[in-house]
C-alpha cells in the first residue's frame, strides 16, 4: 500500500490527462439525470427578469470569444428563450471580443426564430462595436445616437424598436456575459453612473472576484460558470449544452478531490519517509 | 447543413486535436495550429479594427462628409507611430497624456463610487437582528470578520506581533480561503471548457460526418 503511495508522487502526469478524458466522456453516453437545484443568485436573476412587464428590452452584452463559449453560450442561449418566451424584447451587442459578434447573432437569431420573433421590433443585434467604455457611457444618454447602426450596417433611427428606446432608462436590465474584466465597467458607469440594474453570467474562473458585487447588490443575481447555465435552463425548463454536461462535471469534481487527498497522503508519507532516512 | 459550416466544424476539430496532441507532448501539430490560431486572431482583429472604427469614425466623416475637424484627434493618434524612431519616442507622451486625462475624469468618480464606497457600505451590515436567520447572521460576521482581519494582514505599520499578529494570522486564513475558492472555480471552469470540446468531438462532429455521408 505504502509503494502505491510512493508511486502516485512519480506518476506521469499524462494518465492524469487521460483519467481526466475518459472521466468526462463516459457520463455524456451513459443517460443520467444528475439533481440540478438553482443557486440563489441565479434564481434571483430568474425572478426579476420573469417580473419584466412584458414589451420591456434587456440588454446582453457578449463579452466572450469562442474559446469560453462552452460556459457562456448556454447561459445566453437561455436567458434568450427565457426573455422572448415572455415577450420581452431583447437587445444584443459585443464590446470586449470582436469574435463574439457572431455568437451572440447566432444565439438570438435562432432563438428569435424559436419564438417566432422578428428583427426590428422584438430584437436587435449591434453586432461588434469598437470604444467599449465610451459605448457603455454613450447608451446611457442615447443609444441609437451611440451606436448608430446595428450588424446589417441599418440605422437604428430607422427601427421601430428604437422609436421608444433611448437610454438604459427604456431597458429592464442589463446582463454582461463576460470572460474577463468587462462586468465591473457595467458596474461602474450603468449601475453607479446611471442607476440602473445590472446582472452577469460569468466563466467559473472570473466567478470569485464578482461575488463581492452580488453581496453589495450591484448586481442582481449571477450566472457561475455551466453549473449557472446549467441552472437557468433548469428553470425555463429547455435541457441544453449545460444540462447535458453537468454528469461529467460532477465526475471530474470527484476524480479531482479523490486525487488531491492521495496526492496530499503520497506528500506526507513521503516527506515522512525522507525525515526518517 | 452549408458546405462552409461542415468544413468549419471539421477545421475546429482537426484544430482541437492538433491542439490536445501537446497533452502528449509538443509536436509540429501543435506547433503549426497555435501559430495559425495567432495569424488568424490578428488578423480577424485587424480587420474588424478598420471595417468598424478606422472606416466609420474616420474615413468616411472626413473624406464623404467633410468633417475635417477629426483630422486633429486622428492627428494626436498618429503620434503614437513616434515609438518608432528614438529622436521622436517623446510625442507618444501627449496622446498618453490625453486619454489619461480623459479616462481618469471619466472614471474616476464612479469607480471610486462602485468598487470602495459601495463595496464598503456592504461591509456595515448588523451581525445579529431580529428576522435573519442563523445562515444570514453567520455569513454577516464571516464577512465583518474577514474584512477586518485580512486589512489588519496588509496593516504594516506595526509589527505583526501579539492581538494584531493574532488577527494577521486569521486574515491570512480567510485569504487562503478565498484563494482555494478561487482555484476551485478555475478547475470547475477548465473542466466546462473540456466538457464543451468533448460534447463537440463525440457528439455535434459525429452528427456532421454522418450528414456527409
Amino acid at each position: 500500500m505504502l509503494k502505491l503511495f510512493f508511486k502516485i508522487m512519480d506518476l506521469d502526469r499524462r494518465w492524469i490527462f487521460l483519467m481526466v478524458a475518459v472521466i468526462v466522456t463516459i457520463p455524456l453516453f451513459i443517460p443520467s439525470n444528475p439533481p440540478i437545484v438553482p443557486d440563489r443568485p441565479v434564481q434571483e436573476l430568474y425572478n426579476f427578469i420573469d417580473a419584466l412587464p412584458e414589451g420591456t428590452p434587456i440588454m446582453i452584452c457578449f463579452d466572450y470569444s469562442p474559446d469560453s463559449l462552452a460556459e457562456l453560450n448556454p447561459m445566453g442561449r437561455a436567458l434568450v428563450r427565457h426573455a422572448f418566451s415572455k415577450n420581452l424584447r431583447v437587445i444584443g451587442l459585443a464590446l470586449a471580443w470582436p469574435a463574439a459578434s457572431g455568437l451572440g447573432l447566432e444565439i438570438i437569431s435562432s432563438s428569435a426564430e424559436e419564438y417566432g420573433k422578428i428583427e426590428g421590433v422584438d430584437w436587435a443585434y449591434f453586432g461588434y462595436k469598437i470604444g467599449y467604455s465610451q459605448i457603455v457611457i454613450g447608451m446611457g444618454k442615447n443609444i441609437a445616437q451611440t451606436v448608430q447602426e446595428d450588424h446589417k450596417g441599418l440605422s437604428l433611427n430607422n427601427m421601430e424598436m428604437f422609436k421608444e428606446i433611448k437610454n438604459y432608462d427604456d431597458i429592464g436590465i442589463v446582463i454582461d456575459l463576460a470572460a474577463g474584466g468587462s462586468l465591473g465597467l457595467f458596474v461602474t458607469y450603468v449601475n453607479t453612473m446611471y442607476n440602473r440594474p445590472v446582472s452577469t453570467g460569468v466563466t467559473a474562473v472570473m466567478a470569485a472576484d464578482y461575488y463581492p458585487y452580488l453581496q453589495s447588490g450591484q448586481i442582481i443575481g449571477m450566472l457561475n460558470g455551466l453549473k449557472g447555465a446549467a441552472d437557468y435552463e433548469k428553470l425555463v425548463n429547455r435541457k441544453g449544452l449545460a444540462t447535458r454536461g453537468m454528469a461529467s462535471q460532477n465526475w471530474a469534481h470527484i476524480m479531482i478531490i479523490i486525487l488531491i487527498v492521495l496526492g496530499n497522503i503520497s506528500f506526507l508519507l513521503t516527506k515522512k519517509q525522507q525525515s526518517k532516512q | 447543413m452549408g458546405f462552409w459550416s461542415v468544413l468549419g466544424t471539421l477545421v475546429a476539430a482537426v484544430f482541437t486535436l492538433a491542439i490536445f496532441s501537446f497533452l502528449y507532448k509538443d509536436n509540429p501539430f501543435y506547433k503549426a495550429a497555435e501559430h495559425i490560431m495567432i495569424g488568424v486572431s490578428v488578423g480577424y482583429g485587424l480587420a474588424q479594427l478598420y471595417h468598424l472604427g478606422f472606416k466609420p469614425y474616420l474615413w468616411n466623416p472626413v473624406f464623404k462628409e467633410a468633417q475635417y475637424e477629426l483630422l486633429i484627434p486622428a492627428a494626436i493618434g498618429m503620434l503614437y507611430f513616434g515609438f518608432l524612431h528614438p529622436k521622436t519616442r517623446w510625442l507618444i507622451r501627449i496622446p498618453i497624456a490625453l486619454f489619461m486625462g480623459i479616462g481618469s475624469g471619466f472614471s474616476i468618480a464612479p469607480s471610486m463610487q462602485a468598487a470602495i464606497y459601495t463595496q464598503l457600505q456592504a461591509t456595515i451590515i448588523p451581525l445579529w437582528q431580529h428576522g435573519l436567520t442563523f445562515g444570514e447572521a453567520l455569513s454577516n460576521i464571516l464577512i465583518v470578520v474577514g474584512v477586518f482581519t485580512a486589512i489588519i494582514y496588509f496593516f504594516f505599520s506595526w509589527k505583526h506581533k501579539g492581538v494584531i499578529g493574532g488577527l494577521a494570522k486569521a486574515g491570512i486564513y480567510f485569504l487562503m480561503i478565498g484563494f482555494g475558492a478561487s482555484f476551485g472555480l478555475t478547475v470547475m471552469g477548465r473542466i466546462s471548457l473540456l466538457i464543451g470540446r468533448v460534447i463537440f468531438l463525440f457528439q455535434d462532429l459525429p452528427k456532421v460526418i454522418i450528414g456527409i455521408f
